[in-house]
């Protein structure tokens, strides 16, 4: 099978959140631990489920990531949108015109999916 | 299984037969619709109780000249999703006049006891565990209804242009 | 409009403490996920792409200043300090936390709100025009029995599971602006020979991966029978719609596949039967209570036209410009209605911010008569009573926070869902093309010199951003992982509504906003004159012309 990692939403507030190395979960995906073997595969599944069976997360699945200069990252283009955020600035109707916000589309045409617009108040942290 | 009946726990003396399997005497007997329709001599015969269960897709019509024979119609939920056995509870209460049991079997959960309810059902064949308490907090959660439905409830409607409640409600 | 009264008030506070005890036990592990999700659903909750969402009933797109200032309070306190206005008439936040939720619908209950019945497989959120009460062309102010619909249809016991979701639009006017033709249940108020009134009832209509233009089923029901024909509709449904394919569930395809005859046939019948033995509908003293609610606010007595008004609209070209676009006739004299855009240039379609929408709540009190704010199906907001002469000091205050922009019914009063960026079911984004078509077409003046077309843009088949009725509609699709959009053109939601049909071989993204650009040209290369909007054109000379341009002359 190809490179693998499991992501989930957390229970309490929805958030998703990616499977570490050391079991714990994970707003970054970089962060998330990629396995190819089946044994490896089946061992994240089973961790899946133990989350969801102690309301840690909800909905936990597998998607396919390939490792890159800057950690692991999610290959299908709805898997990067869903581990980095939006690809449009959120409070843009208000904030589109300032100098540190500028838009990230282009007027000719629409960018790819490109950098997240993270918000400041729930960059990426660890979940106990 | 537990079964709530009339708003408490009560044992269950019915016994829910497949349709291969002799009915005995003096039981008081669920049969499906395909056995009822089978066998209809026979059953009426045999046992002093007769029940029939409807599936999701059997519509109440199918037994609507056997209802004064019959002491139970049990509707199948087969998940809490499907709704239908909704309007046929109401159907039987409302436009066939069935005043016998009405059981809930199936996939029936806690958050659903109250529509069930309001829309004629009598008993719930509920999980194992679940207290006359349990039963009653859950469907008491929500004691306001706007629509009428096969209950005797007021609904809100009425209530707000009878005096007493309409004093309480400009209070 | 209506309130509640103690009645209302005790029934949703009941429903939130329900809810409260909903998401303990699913928190504490009593409840799984399956079970738990339908009930979550019933009470506005999703699980989007990147987390929850809550969507907040606004019934009929009616609400005052208190409550727009505590959507407002919600957005900053619960969420990232924004909402999102919807095709529905609603709000969604795209960022409320599970253990947060309930505390949200308290602070709803607060000010008469709730977000009951806002997903789920049951009785959607009723909708309306967003000029009721206001409009010129109208017969009867259709919210009286949209908010009867809404109390008849709260936790219904009867149609809590149905095998779809089921959405229910009400007009009362000449002009359907409440697109009655593309919902489950169409409702036209309409007055007969003997002048009593009632309802053309259609059913049927709905967008998603089949398309359908909605079947009249009735050409006249006296009002007094609504609740009870509804009943009647939504039980043949309810015990015939098709549960074993999701696609296959909504009433469309029942109508389709029973026959819109036969269908009739079975409603009615089960009408008279359900008359003979329960009382269904509303009692008329009920009825009588609803609709003092929706009494004519106190209009004062006024010229037809307002001098200092006229003189400002001489002077301020910018003014003129939006009142030209964005002020709506009005039944009495003096008055207008005011369409508050939220599409800006480049901007987010339906998206305001926490101080925008306290700054509505401002304007409200000021300006609007008995603080009232409309949200229409277009996703910008209306204040349906404003007089003439302060409508100078309004627009330079809602031009000051990017409210004023003088598009409303053109090219860049997009609809669009959230596609991709929110949306877990999107093959694509919508927001992005949204905004580079809106950067394209960026020219104000260019917007007015093309006039009224409606574009409409969905991220994936399920149509959120209704692009089967825009005149230009786009659709998001996955190809091999690419985002790709088809075009259609030929869509409206009106008197006459059609389904667009798609143009031939779809786009890449940026290919998109370029055949938008073609297709508006070509337009303005043959239309007859600036008075024939690009609807007609359409119509008059068919879609090949378009198509050459688009695909070269043998496409066409």
């Amino acid at each position: 099978m190809s490179l693998q990692a499991l992501t989930a939403n957390r229970l309490s507030n929805g958030r998703v959140v990616f499977l570490k190395e050391d079991g714990n979960w994970t707003l970054d995906v970089s962060e998330a631990r990629a396995v190819e073997a089946e044994t490896d595969i089946a061992d994240l599944e089973g961790a899946g489920r133990d989350a969801e069976a102690a309301q840690l997360v909800t909905g936990a699945y597998l998607i396919e990531v390939a490792r890159t200069a800057n950690g692991v990252a999610p290959l299908r283009n709805k898997e990067r949108i869903r581990a980095l955020g939006p690809t449009v600035q959120i409070t843009l109707n208000q904030s589109r015109n300032s100098a540190e916000n500028p838009p990230l589309i282009s007027s000719s045409s629409v960018s790819p999916c490109v950098s997240p617009c993270v918000s400041p108040t729930d960059s990426p942290q660890k979940v106990a | 299984m537990a079964l709530i009946k009339n708003g408490t726990l009560a044992a269950d003396i019915w016994h829910r037969y497949d349709d291969d399997t002799p009915l005995q005497a003096d039981i008081p007997a669920l049969v499906s619709l395909e056995r009822w329709q089978a066998e209809r001599e026979d059953i009426l015969a045999s046992t002093a109780d007769i029940g029939v269960v409807l599936r999701a897709d059997q519509h109440p019509d199918a037994i609507t000249g056997d209802l004064p024979r019959l002491q139970v119609v049990a509707l199948e939920f087969p998940a809490f999703t499907d709704g239908r056995a909704y309007s046929y509870a109401r159907l039987l209460r409302e436009r066939l006049g069935f005043e016998g049991e009405i059981r809930a079997i199936g996939n029936v959960l806690r958050d659903q006891y109250l529509f069930m309810q309001r829309t004629g059902f009598d008993a719930f064949e509920v999980k194992d565990g679940v207290t006359t308490r349990a039963f009653l907090a859950a469907i008491e959660e929500v004691d306001l209804y706007y629509q009428a439905s096969a209950d005797t409830a007021q609904t809100i409607w009425q209530r707000r242009h009878t005096t007493e409640d309409a004093s309480a409600a400009a209070a | 409009m209506y309130r509640y009264d103690e009645f209302d008030a005790r029934f949703v506070k009941q429903r939130v403490e329900q809810y409260r005890g909903q998401v303990a036990r699913r928190l504490s592990g009593e409840m799984t996920e399956d079970e738990f999700k339908p009930l979550r659903l019933q009470n506005g909750l999703y699980l989007q792409l990147h987390a929850y969402m809550l969507r907040v009933a606004i019934p009929y797109g009616t609400l005052n200043a208190v409550q727009m200032r505590k959507l407002a309070h919600i957005a900053r306190t619960y969420d990232r300090g924004y909402g999102h206005f919807t095709t529905r008439q609603n709000i969604q936040y795209n960022w409320p936390k599970l253990e947060d939720s309930a505390d949200i619908l308290d602070a709803l209950a607060e000010v008469e709100m709730h977000a009951i019945q806002t997903s789920g497989n049951c009785i959607r959120n009723t909708t309306a025009d967003a000029y009721a009460g206001a409009a010129a062309d109208e017969i009867e102010d259709p919210r009286v029995w949209c908010e009867i619909i809404r109390q008849w249809s709260t936790l219904h016991p009867e149609f809590a599971f149905l095998p779809r979701k089921f959405k229910i639009a009400v007009t009362g006017a000449a002009q359907d602006r409440a697109a009655i033709r593309v919902h489950d249940i169409g409702l036209a108020i309409k007055r007969n020979e003997a002048g009593e009134i009632g309802f053309e009832v259609l059913v049927g209509g709905g967008q998603g991966r089949t398309p359908m233009i909605a079947k009249k089923i009735r050409d006249f029901l006296p009002k007094d029978y609504l609740l009870s024909y509804l009943e009647a509709i939504l039980r043949v449904y309810n015990m015939l719609g098709r549960r074993d394919n999701k696609y296959k569930a909504r009433i469309k395809i029942l109508v389709h596949e029973t026959g819109t005859e036969e269908l009739t046939r079975m409603i009615e019948e089960e009408w008279e039967a359900l008359r003979r033995v329960t009382s269904i509908d509303i009692p008329p003293e009920e009825v009588k209570r609803i609709e003092a609610y929706f009494a004519p606010p106190a209009f004062e007595t006024l010229a037809d036209t307002n001098v200092a008004f006229e003189a400002k609209r001489f002077e301020d070209k910018a003014f003129a410009q939006w009142v030209r676009h964005n002020v709506k006739p009005h039944r009495v004299p003096g008055y207008v209605s005011v369409d508050i855009s939220l599409k800006p240039v480049g901007g987010i379609p339906g998206d305001a911010t926490d101080a925008q929408m306290d700054l509505i709540a401002d304007l409200t009190d000021c300006y609007a008569l008995e603080s009232e704010i409309r949200v229409t199906h277009q996703q910008n907001l209306v204040l349906p009573h404003v007089k003439q002469s302060d409508l100078y000091a309004l627009w330079q205050a809602l031009a000051a926070a990017e409210l004023a922009t003088p598009n409303s019914g053109l090219i860049s009063d997009i609809i669009a869902c959230p596609g991709l960026d929110y949306c877990g079911l999107a093959n694509a984004r919508s927001i992005p093309v949204s905004q580079a078509i809106s950067n394209r077409f960026a020219d104000l003046e260019q917007q007015a010199h093309i006039g009224p077309l409606e574009l409409k843009i969905s991220g994936c088949i399920n149509a959120c951003g209704h692009h089967h009725v825009g005149h230009i509609g786009i659709l998001g699709v996955d190809r091999k992982g690419e985002e790709h959009y088809q075009l259609t053109l030929g869509g409206r939601p009106d008197n006459e509504a059609a389904i667009g049909k798609i143009t031939g071989p779809g786009f890449s993204a940026d290919g998109i906003v370029d055949a938008v650009e073609t297709v508006v040209r070509t337009y303005l290369n043959i239309r007859l004159s600036e008075a024939e909007p690009f609807i007609d054109c359409l119509s008059r000379v068919g879609a090949d012309p378009f198509k050459e341009r688009l695909y070269g002359e043998k496409a066409a």
